[in-house]
């Protein structure tokens, strides 16, 4: 009885737990996906690109410099915390990144 | 010994999967030709100052414009020069280098009774023993290289040990599967060095061929227990020690559709090379790799089909595993090295041991999921369940020869022999006495030799961000399993010092990890295991023992790599 009462109470702090972290959920590569995703595409007229373009201290500094202005400015279409959701998704991800190992993994 | 009709048989096939990746091969370097454009512009620039030059020469342009041009020429020269440095580094420097070092800090504590030797029978006192801070460092070395676009190598070298404590290999018949991955000595080991050739017979049907010391140590779900990504090809459940093999890959994305679908044929061999030694002595007395050990081990041979798929907007992106592990001949032990156990291998007729060479064969069917992100809630979770069927066919028996010792009787077990010798006489009865403690026959998951056992493990997890309003959230995770009696992992290389997947009973783990920035983790964290029946370290040898252990494992660890 006194199993199941704690796991019981664990399970509601679980589930709990989930709820809050729903609300704060980063979500920069649903934002990269999408937003991004939205000109740059395979065969579209705008190139695509993957994180790993750059290196993460090249993502730090196209960030900083602004440096999609010079092709488009995209200010208009991402709000500040997207710009820097996108930022941290891109430079998780970037080329000098922890790569997946596997056999036959490209 | 193999004809040599098979033989010139496995060349010309070895030959003919040569052809067809030559055949197929589209070979690009990454070479100057993706900075030629930017030195063509260079030239173009340079081009246009000529002509701004020339028509200064022509115009008169004022002294400050001149001093301009020639400003810009400079600098445009200079950019040149450190361009030509950058391509010549690029050529060059193909070997990308990354590090980890870890500093790892274990508290243990164990519950329960030692059992008489090879027995289901406890010894009368329960005992207590705790082990306090036992710190270990460990450093890898990641080597890697995109040699070029259809060709890529990947290794690890991996130090670990604990502080200023010097450790050699105990048992070295199995030691080919963790060598790497338990505290040793100094010595930089090599985890895994494997080279993956990607190449395409049809546009459907995308391959990759790899070969070398294959990535199989890291088994999901350690990803999440380690924050990083993928790091083996295989679930831990499934598969989770070092192999050198090869192995072909089939990417069905283009045919299916589905991201990062594929099937895997991989076959890995543990080879005895007849030539044994055990810290520094030599333990077989055959001279030379081309001489037959009667008494070694026979290859072990592994053989593994997976197929796994990146399933997208399920679960929130869903990474599902199929695998099947085959092992088509258990070969018989070699325990040459144990010292009471040694004497059955001395070749003086009186102790021997007996058996086929194969103890039978084994199948290990797993199904495994992972699930990153769970409908965009900052949740991870993994399930694997694993079943495993054995098939017997013989046991290693360790023998004694009454005939030796002049006694007219047939060979009877080692451990039966002061009970049924006693009343011969009391010439031996010391040593007979003594083999009371030879060990029961060893067969593939039993004790004599014909039955067969099938077992199952559940593996079950997840992890969690903590809703703190920091950059680096704290992430708490939780992993749950049970392994039934003859549940047997093929596990001794996991990451944790306890093995838990290798237990036949239940195991809980609780870990808090705090990101403190991309390069730098603590984590700390708290395994406790309770085991029904012996752990399944020692390989697929023998019946299982009840046993009462309960073992936990609190410990602190620091990570940074880069």
């Amino acid at each position: 009885m006194k199993q199941t009462l704690q796991m019981l109470v664990f399970g509601s702090l679980c589930f709990m737990l989930l709820w809050v972290s729903h609300s704060m959920a980063s979500d920069g590569r649903n934002i990269y996906l999408n937003k991004c995703g939205s000109c740059h595409q395979e065969g579209g007229d705008v190139e695509a690109f993957a994180p790993s373009k750059y290196a993460s201290t090249q993502w730090r500094r196209f960030f900083r410099r602004n440096k999609h202005r010079r092709k488009k400015d995209i200010s208009e279409l991402f709000t500040k915390e997207e710009l820097e959701q996108v930022k941290t998704y891109l430079i998780r991800h970037a080329a000098d990144s922890d790569q997946p190992e596997a056999v036959g993994l490209k | 010994m193999q004809h040599p009709s098979k033989i010139f048989f496995f060349g010309i096939m070895i030959l003919l999967c040569v052809f067809e990746l030559v055949a197929f091969a589209k070979e690009r370097y990454v070479t100057p030709d993706e900075i030629m454009p930017i030195l063509d512009e260079i030239d173009r620039l340079n081009k246009r100052l000529d002509e701004l030059d020339q028509q200064q020469q022509s115009e008169k342009l004022s002294e400050k414009d001149q001093q301009l041009i020639d400003f810009l020429k400079q600098d445009m020269e200079e950019l040149t020069e450190i361009l030509e440095r950058v391509e010549t580094k690029s050529i060059v420097d193909r070997l990308e280098i990354g590090a980890e070092i870890r500093t790892r800090i274990d508290w243990y504590e164990f519950w329960g009774h030692d059992n008489v030797p090879f027995t289901n029978t406890p010894q009368d006192e329960k005992l207590h023993e705790r082990i306090h801070m036992q710190p270990s460092n460990r450093f890898r070395l990641n080597l890697r290289a995109q040699i070029s676009d259809n060709l890529k190598f990947t290794s690890r070298l991996t130090m670990l040990r604990h502080w200023s404590d010097d450790d050699y290999s105990v048992y070295p018949d199995v030691n080919f599967l963790n060598s790497t991955r338990v505290p040793g000595n100094l010595n930089l080991k090599v985890e895994r060095a494997y080279v993956d050739y990607f190449f395409e017979p049809h546009e459907y049907f995308p391959m990759a061929f790899t070969f070398g010391r294959l990535p199989s140590t890291d088994g999901l779900p350690t990803d999440l227990r380690e924050n990083t990504p993928r790091k083996s090809t295989y679930p831990a459940i499934a598969y989770n020690v070092e192999s050198d093999g090869i192995g072909m890959s089939l990417d069905l994305e283009p045919l299916t559709h589905i991201p990062k679908t594929a099937a895997r044929f991989i076959g890995a061999i543990r080879y005895d090379d007849h030539e044994k030694y055990f810290m520094g002595k030599k333990l077989s007395g055959k001279k030379g790799v081309y001489r037959v050990d009667e008494q070694g081990m026979d290859p072990v041979y592994f053989l593994v089909f997976q197929l796994e798929s990146h399933i997208p907007d399920f679960f929130g992106g869903l990474l599902a595993i199929m695998n099947v592990l085959y092992i088509p001949q258990a070969p018989r032990p070699d325990f040459r090295y144990n010292e009471s156990l040694a004497p059955f291998y001395a070749d003086d007729g009186l102790l021997f041991t007996q058996g086929e060479d194969s103890l039978g064969y084994l199948t290990k069917y797993t199904l495994f999921l992972e699930s990153k992100k769970f409908f965009g809630f900052n949740f991870d979770w993994f399930a694997g369940l694993s079943y495993m069927k054995t098939h017997a066919k013989s046991a290693t028996e360790f023998m004694l020869d009454p005939g030796a010792l002049g006694l007219p009787l047939d060979p009877l077990p080692a451990r039966d022999a002061y009970d049924l010798l006693k009343n011969y006489g009391a010439n031996y009865a010391a040593q007979l006495k003594a083999l009371e403690n030879a060990p029961t026959p060893i067969g593939l998951l039993n004790n004599d030799g014909k039955s067969d056992h099938d077992a199952h493990c559940i593996h079950i997890g997840g992890r969690i961000d903590l809703p703190l309003s920091m950059k680096q959230c704290p992430k708490f995770g939780v992993e749950y399993n049970h392994g039934s009696k003859y549940w047997s992992n093929f596990g001794e290389a996991s990451e944790d010092p306890l093995h838990k997947l290798a237990t036949r009973g239940e195991s809980w783990d609780f870990y808090l990890l705090q990101p403190i920035s991309r390069f730098f983790l603590f984590r700390i964290g708290h395994t406790v295991t309770r085991h029904d029946y012996d752990q399944n370290l020692s390989f697929y040898y023998g019946e299982p023992l009840a046993i009462d252990h309960k073992i936990t494992n609190t410990y602190l660890l620091m990570d940074a790599k880069f």
